[in-house]
């Protein structure tokens, strides 16, 4: 979990990269990938400890659950998309990667339709 | 889970591309290109299983059923 574990590894798969390329892309592609995964994985369980905090908070005050339960839902599918267009970046596939950013925004936006009703319920309740 | 899986692939890489041009140099061209998608099919094996491993963690945590 510490910053420099990250940078460590970080700039071990970039150098690694960097090794591989010219012989062989398509493996220093994949390592790429790889890399980013180690980061990922590295620094999950501090999400994990974020994401219960959140969840007692929002049980106290009251919030509605399956509003804050469409959020988390919101925020790892946009992480997921952004994995997947970076992957398909670094490999140089740009058209790729555009496509999925715009699969992940419509996903995003069909799980956003129940908060804007309920918003829109929340002003109407407050204008007289 | 860490810094081995990284060293295991650019081993891999780098001695697919070593056994190839090997085998180029002593003919057996064919021979090489099998040994380098050989490699690549392992790589891509060895990846798949983190990327999965990556998604069930998301999956839970941000309970994306």
């Amino acid at each position: 979990m510490n910053i420099v574990a990250v940078i460590g590894v970080a700039m071990l798969t970039t150098f690694a990269v960097l090794v591989l390329k010219p012989h062989r892309p398509e493996i220093a592609a994949l390592l790429s990938v790889v890399g980013g995964l180690v980061v990922i994985l590295m620094f999950v369980d501090g999400l994990r400890d974020v994401i219960d905090g959140l969840s007692n908070l929002v049980e106290r005050t009251g919030v509605r659950s399956d509003l804050f339960r469409a959020l988390l839902q919101i925020i790892g599918i946009a992480y997921l998309t952004e994995f997947a267009a970076g992957v398909c970046d670094e490999a140089g596939n740009g058209a790729m990667a555009k496509k999925v950013n715009l699969a992940g925004k419509i996903i995003i936006l069909v799980l956003a339709l129940p908060i804007i009703n309920n918003l829109i319920e929340i002003i109407i309740g407050v204008i007289p | 889970m860490g810094i081995d899986v990284i060293f295991r692939i650019a081993a891999i890489g780098i001695l697919a591309s070593v056994v190839s041009s090997i085998l180029k140099q002593s003919g057996k061209d064919e021979l090489g290109t099998f040994v380098s998608l050989a490699a690549v099919v392992i790589v891509l094996v060895m990846v798949l299983n983190m990327v999965a491993e990556l998604f069930n963690t998301v999956r839970t945590l941000f309970s994306l059923y």
